[in-house]
């Protein structure tokens, strides 16, 4: 039986809270080749937000469209968020085996915080297992503020967390390779 | 060396005037849009934007906080000022603009300060640490543009337009100049509004003013229908009458006084003879030699006593009952104006102010605004005949 071919885009979304706002990255960690699947940027916790966000992608992906306000070139996708808490980006996966790495940094326009975003993407044969992303959390690059802003308790990062999932993804290799 | 300067600053200026060219052409319809921001925004992240992540925060501010529009007030010398972006850098040219933004929380914006309030050390702890621009009779105008202020706030009288906006003018600068004098009860709270809405510190604005009606209110409901008639002047010369549209005699009016300069402005001199036709009831003279700084009251002893001894004063009434007070310019002419005005009150209506402790309200003042380590107790000269 032909095995699944699937991507795992491990993001290490940098995520942040600066002032007012947290930015998280999320995305799915398994896709099937030429499927179409989302990478979403939210923002928490801000009563106003305009935040800028690039995303470089590798030359095998397609993107298809993003919910928010964007602009393409080359292989760099810029966002603007403006008052919504939440952009989406369609992705199309290529067909072919690799490593793939998507590469960025968001900036808070608002509140002067800025972080970077990556994504590590596997290419492999398994059988169909799903595993669920999380974004890892980590402190955000200070910055000035512009905005007279309350502040609220900076989300911190959680140490370890990439050694776990790292785990996981040896746990999973292994399995498949039994299972083939 | 001093042309090799001017140069620079003019060049540096021509390089600032054409940034902020690009910047403005976001308000080409009145306000920034949201698309406007939003193709600001995507080409700054693609590298391609004539704008600096600085110009975009503002911008975002501006659309977020603002309705994406500038706002514009009329200042004090009737001229309205447009602001486009957050005011981040102040040039207080005056020690009184520098106690209202004290007062407004916006201490942290003020870049430089006139001499006058670098040399107050006790009124201004922090103030006074900045780099002083000179005075506002005469700014020193490279100070002035090396600090690169978004604004300059100076009084509508001082200086002249030739010494400050006319020479930002020529040095192509940004930065705008804001006429408010902060020193006139009867502007003071419209000064307040204008100063605090362009700031976004409305609230600390209410705040005060709020403080300045309740005590403007006690006053007024206290003040007889019969005025105590009042001559306002320099303690220093007390022939100098203070008219029209000077603090000191917006002071007497307030709080009740009957002045006899009315319907003459401005400062100007006066024969003794005058004084003894007009017969005041109380003279109040504006003195320098007091204030925060110092704990001497023997200048403002001193003049108190020029003025009752001035040739042809002997008859005129206020010597003649002892109704003769020097009062501070940093107490009567500055944002402390209803503590000046309790205080003028109670000179000319005494039996109606028995219950009123001006130097508490004083104190309050300094707590509640100026947020100073300083007990009035114990420190500085306000007012002679003393508290």
């Amino acid at each position: 039986m032909r095995l699944r071919i699937f991507l795992t885009l491990l993001i290490i979304g940098l995520s942040s809270s600066i002032a007012n706002a947290s930015v998280v990255v999320k995305a799915p960690k398994i896709v099937s080749p030429n499927e179409v699947f989302n990478v979403s940027v939210e923002v928490n916790k801000s009563p106003s937000i305009v935040v800028g966000v690039i995303i470089n992608f590798p030359e095998e992906f397609k993107l298809v469209n993003c919910s928010e306000p964007y602009k393409v070139s080359d292989c760099r996708v810029a966002i603007a968020m403006i008052n919504d808490t939440r952009a989406v980006c369609t992705f199309k996966a290529p067909s072919r085996e690799g490593t793939f790495t998507f590469e960025g940094k968001w900036i808070d326009m608002l509140n002067g915080g800025e972080g970077k975003l990556k994504a590590m993407i596997s290419v492999g044969n398994v059988t169909a297992t799903q595993i669920t992303a999380t974004p890892t959390v980590t402190k955000p690059t200070v910055a000035t503020t512009t905005t007279p802003a309350k502040a609220t308790p900076t989300q911190k990062s959680i140490p370890g967390f990439e050694f776990a999932t790292a785990l996981v993804s040896v746990l999973l290799i292994a399995t498949w390779r039994w299972l083939k | 060396m001093r042309y090799v300067l001017l140069v620079s600053i003019l060049l540096i200026a021509s390089i600032g005037l054409a940034n902020a060219s690009n910047y403005m052409s976001l308000f080409n319809d009145g306000k920034i849009t949201k698309d406007e921001l939003v193709n600001t925004i995507l080409n700054y992240m693609l590298g391609n934007s004539k704008l600096s992540l600085d110009e975009i925060r503002d911008a975002s501010y501006v659309y977020v906080y603002w309705n994406g529009k500038p706002k514009t007030i009329v200042d004090s010398a009737n001229r309205t000022v447009t602001i486009y972006k957050p005011i981040k850098r102040i040039v207080a040219l005056t020690s009184d603009a520098a106690e209202a933004l004290v007062i407004l929380g916006a201490r942290d914006k003020v870049v430089g300060v006139s001499k006058y309030t670098k040399d107050a050390r006790k009124q201004f702890p922090e103030l006074s640490k900045l780099p002083s621009v000179g005075s506002c009779f005469d700014p020193d105008m490279e100070a002035v543009v090396k600090l690169d202020p978004d604004v300059v706030i100076t009084y509508v009288r001082w200086p002249d337009p030739s010494k400050l906006e006319e020479k930002l003018k020529l040095l192509h600068t940004n930065t705008t100049v804001i006429r408010l004098d902060f020193y006139r009860g009867s502007t003071t709270v419209e000064e307040f509004k204008k100063l605090g809405y362009l700031l976004d510190k409305e609230e600390n604005a209410s705040r005060y003013i709020e403080w300045f009606e309740k005590i403007e209110d006690l006053v007024k409901s206290r003040i007889p229908e019969k005025r105590v008639k009042v001559y306002t002047c320099s303690a220093k010369k007390p022939l100098r009458a203070f008219g029209e549209g000077t603090g000191l005699y917006d002071l007497s009016v307030m709080a009740g006084g009957d002045n006899v300069l009315k319907g003459r402005k401005g400062y100007f001199d006066v024969d003794p003879e005058q004084v003894l036709v007009w017969a005041p009831d109380v003279i109040i003279a504006w003195s320098y030699a007091g204030g925060y700084e110092t704990d001497d009251i023997s200048g403002m002893k001193m003049e108190y006593e020029k003025i009752v001894s001035t040739p042809g004063f002997e008859n005129v009434p206020a010597v003649k009952n002892g109704k003769v007070y020097v009062i501070s310019a940093d107490l009567a002419t500055a944002p402390s104006f209803p503590v000046a005005l309790v205080t003028v009150a109670k000179w000319l209506y005494s039996d109606r102010f028995d219950d009123v402790n001006p130097k508490k309200i004083f104190q309050e003042y300094i707590d509640d605004f100026l947020h100073i380590n300083y007990n009035v107790n114990e420190h500085g000269c306000f007012v002679y005949p003393t508290w």
